[in-house]
């Protein structure tokens, strides 16, 4: 049952690897927090501890709401400073 | 039970087209899909609360980004490595799940559904989780006004016209 939350998970790390854009790094950190919340839930009513597993799971959705709002700041930002949302841009930054 | 295995099927399908689709808008719709058929699951585990958080978070950071990729611009590429790699990856990963799902019948799952609900769920979360909840309140005020500053247009321009 916990393969579902794995799979969501997984599918959003290789969004965020094979990604080139801010935006699409997004949807991929988007895909990993909702099957971090998923394997909450799932492993709270597995333990039979569902209560636990809902807090939880409401905590890395709200990080999620966070995450969203801090990835388009850095998006409108970058677009400031480079006029491109590209993630290879962001290679020169670093000095 | 039904309900949760077809939402749990969708929910990985949707996934699934969110890293295929190449276009940002499609990629987002499916993610928003996926987010729906997660709020589903949530639903048939009865954690109603739950899944009526994730159907908002999930609709209003689409439109969010519908905005965002209007404004910002919706061009999307892979690395040139990653389209096979991608392609390879999701094949072997549902080429797995099918084998697993038809060589094993599905499980069974035993919940408590005689719980206190979302009235048990609200005693918890402002007595043993009250301090959590209020840090994660203050990170959320902090972000919106963190974003804000960092998103404010920059002066320097007008102050070195107003210098003689």
């Amino acid at each position: 049952m916990m393969i579902v939350s794995f799979v969501i998970g997984f599918l959003g790390f290789v969004n965020v690897v094979a990604r080139r854009s801010l935006l699409g790094v997004i949807i991929g950190v988007n895909l990993m927090m909702m099957g971090a919340a998923c394997a909450f839930v799932l492993s709270g009513v597995v333990t039979g501890r569902a209560l636990e597993g809902h807090v939880y799971a409401i905590f890395v959705i709200a990080s999620g709401a966070a995450q969203m709002v801090v990835g388009y700041t850095l998006a409108v930002r970058l677009f400031y400073l480079r006029r491109d949302i590209g993630l290879r841009g962001l290679r020169s930054m670093s000095g | 039970m039904v309900l949760f295995w077809i939402s749990s099927a969708l929910a990985i399908a949707a996934a699934v087209a969110a890293t295929l689709f190449v276009e940002l808008k499609r990629a987002v719709l499916a993610l928003w899909v996926c987010a729906l058929c997660l709020g589903g699951m949530y639903l048939s585990l009865n954690a109603e609360y739950l899944a009526i958080v994730q159907w908002l978070v999930a609709t209003l950071g689409v439109c969010a980004f519908v905005f965002f990729s209007v404004l910002l611009g919706s061009r999307e590429g892979r690395e040139s490595w990653a389209k096979p790699v991608v392609g390879l990856l999701v094949t072997g990963l549902l080429a797995a799940l099918i084998g697993w799902v038809s060589m094993a019948h599905l499980p069974s799952i035993e919940w408590d559904r005689a719980g206190e609900g979302v009235a048990g769920l609200g005693r918890v979360l402002v007595s043993d989780y009250l301090l959590p909840i209020e840090i994660l309140a203050l990170t959320l005020f902090l972000v919106v006004v963190g974003a804000g500053v960092i998103t404010r247009p920059e002066r320097r321009g007008l102050n070195d016209e107003e210098s003689p």
